[in-house]
């Protein structure tokens, strides 16, 4: 692997020509090389066009003017976010290339363009954002680095593994009950699911139309934020995109955590097969913060059961309104868990969407009440460190398991960032929580959690003998 | 009194929705429709008899400020 | 194939509504108007690619 695992890493390299864009973006192609055709990163690959943006960042960087956040650093794009190169899959047979091909450049692909990122390729999904893998369709099956015999977890599973693996520096995902976070956990980077309306999702082909969150993967919290400072923002093009300002999340990462109250809820009781290296490692999470500067008080997450069935009903009703037509008529096109997951919407009536939606409006104010007495919320992404391919169950099964549904059905900002390994070497993984549009807060505390640990570096054993260009 | 089992309704639902699946999925969405159905149910708590819902339509987006 | 009168016998229980011998009538005429509503709110190709009208806020 590449001697730059972080986006801030390299961009310290870049600027001190310890080494060009062309070199990083081709250390990355080496490494997807080496592994992508077991690991199921991308859906295409676009190296003509990512080196030419590497040798215009490099020609930049000689210039001596710098400007753009990202400048030079290979990014991978989710194929369910709309880019100029190649088509959008959604990796699906179902999609009509023609949507994405009349979108070209999404607002998040143009600003990461804009900032200097390269793109270098559509990275794998499940199918249309939801579900597990479909062996008899024509796709990748996403494998982890961590354990090929293992799922990387969905559904930005290729940002997830190709982050993981140093095949890209960063990528987009995008999260409805847990898109960007469980890959992440499973794969052992971080990831951002930020504030409902932060980052703009047109260009994005919806699952859950106010679940919806496109966000940044890579190995660190601080390279999330950067990210974010590049994605963040107000479009008219998305009516959900929020006016709000958007702040340096980077310039907020001071690695001091005094003053902050957190509250954990571990969440012992939600799913009964729980992983026990978890708790052991909540532990050691919790000593970390406290020695940070924090105070770490219990507290109990209201509604927990209604508001991760509030984001079930209305993800499932929304999806199924956009499906519908192509549930008629393609039935057998469709992955057999999208399918059924989506299918599944015709158990709701349109009041059970309406009732799910009145009850996030209580599940907001509660959960704004108890951020009246805390300034963050941690809990452990997952219960379990993730399925063996042989064994990823039902779907009911998998939504108890992890953690993250909730915090879709309330908006709020939620930060996974690795926290240590069960005995058999896969990732766990820590969910940090915060106020609506308060981000900054969310960065800080993983980003200082990051500067006393060393998770987040680890390299999965089998990039260990991957050589660089 | 309930007249109709969970194979019944995911029958017609399936039907309503003009859903064509296979035998082994229909039995699958039958043997899931009860934890479904339930958790829907559980959201229609008393206390949620006078709440709005948290999503709001604006009748102003599309006119200049 | 299901008739309307089928598929609402399904959608009342699933709802948990037992109305009386003298509404049937009316109610099975105010579901197949229903579904055919639904019909033509599908029909609707401008809407394909659409976003809904009401919108979440993370802020309360």
């Amino acid at each position: 692997m590449s001697d730059y695992l972080t986006i801030s890493d390299a961009l310290d390299a870049l600027r001190d020509n310890k080494i060009t864009a062309t070199e990083l973006v081709q250390d990355a192609f080496a490494a997807a090389d080496a592994v992508d055709s077991e690991l199921g990163i991308y859906l295409a690959r676009f190296d003509e066009q990512a080196l030419a943006a590497a040798a215009e960042a490099d020609r930049i960087y000689a210039a001596g003017d710098p400007a753009g956040a990202l400048l030079g650093i290979p990014l991978g794009i989710k194929d369910i976010i709309s880019t100029l190169e190649g088509e959008t899959t959604a990796q699906s047979l179902v999609l009509d290339r023609e949507w994405g091909a009349a979108i070209g450049d999404a607002v998040v692909t143009a600003r990461l363009r804009a900032a200097g990122g390269v793109i270098t390729g559509k990275l794998t999904t499940m199918e249309y954002a939801t579900g597990v893998p479909d062996p008899t369709k024509p796709f990748p099956i996403p494998k982890n680095p961590w354990n090929t015999d293992y799922w990387t977890g969905g559904s930005s599973s290729g940002t997830g593994s190709g982050v993981a693996s140093g095949a890209i520096l960063g990528g987009l995902g995008t999260d409805t009950g847990g898109s960007i976070r469980i890959p992440a956990a499973f794969c052992g980077i971080s990831g951002l699911k930020a504030t409902f309306g932060r980052v703009p999702k047109s260009g994005c082909v919806p699952l859950g139309y106010s679940l919806d969150n496109i966000g940044p993967m890579a190995r660190s919290a601080r390279d999330c934020a950067l990210m974010l400072n590049v994605l963040a923002g107000y479009d008219a093009s998305d009516p959900c995109a929020a006016e709000q300002p958007v702040e340096d999340y980077v310039a907020g990462l001071t690695g001091d955590l005094s003053g902050l109250t957190i509250g954990l809820d571990r969440l012992a009781l939600v799913y009964a097969d729980r992983d026990p290296a978890i708790d052991p490692a909540i532990d050691a999470a919790v000593k970390a913060l406290t020695a940070l500067g924090a105070k770490v008080v219990d507290v109990t997450l209201p509604l927990w059961d209604e508001l991760s069935a509030a984001t079930r009903i209305t993800s499932r009703s929304e999806a199924f309104a956009y499906h519908a037509p192509d549930l008629q008529s393609r039935w057998d096109d469709y992955f057999e868990a999208t399918r059924q997951g989506v299918g599944a919407a015709v158990a709701f009536s349109g009041a059970d969407y309406v009732q799910a939606q009145r009850v996030r409006r209580v599940g907001q104010k509660a959960l704004a009440a108890l951020f009246e007495t805390v300034d963050l919320v941690i809990t452990p992404t997952s219960s379990v460190a993730g399925w063996s391919l042989d064994e990823l169950g039902s779907m009911t099964e998998r939504f108890l398991a992890m953690h993250t549904g909730y915090f879709n059905a309330v908006g709020n900002p939620a930060l996974v960032v690795p926290m240590g390994f069960n005995d058999i070497g896969l990732p766990l993984s820590l969910q940090v929580v915060g106020r609506p549009f308060d981000e900054t807060t969310v960065l800080r505390a993983g980003d200082a959690f990051q500067r006393v640990s060393d998770f987040h570096l680890a390299v999965p054993p089998m990039m260990s003998s991957v050589a660089v260009a | 009194m309930p007249t109709l089992d969970s194979e019944a309704i995911v029958t017609g639902l399936l039907a309503a929705a003009q859903l064509t699946v296979s035998p082994q999925e229909k039995a699958t969405f039958v043997k899931d429709y009860p934890l479904m159905r339930s958790n829907a149910d559980a959201l229609y708590l008393a206390e949620l008899e006078f709440v709005e819902p948290a999503v709001t339509f604006d009748p102003t987006v599309y006119y200049p400020a | 194939m299901h008739s309307n009168e089928e598929k609402l016998a399904v959608v009342l229980e699933m709802s948990g509504i037992t109305p009386p011998a003298e509404d049937q009538e009316a109610i099975l005429r105010a579901f197949s108007t229903g579904r055919e509503l639904s019909k033509l709110i599908f029909s609707v190709a401008q809407a394909r690619y659409e976003e809904p009208a009401l919108i979440f806020s993370a802020r309360v």
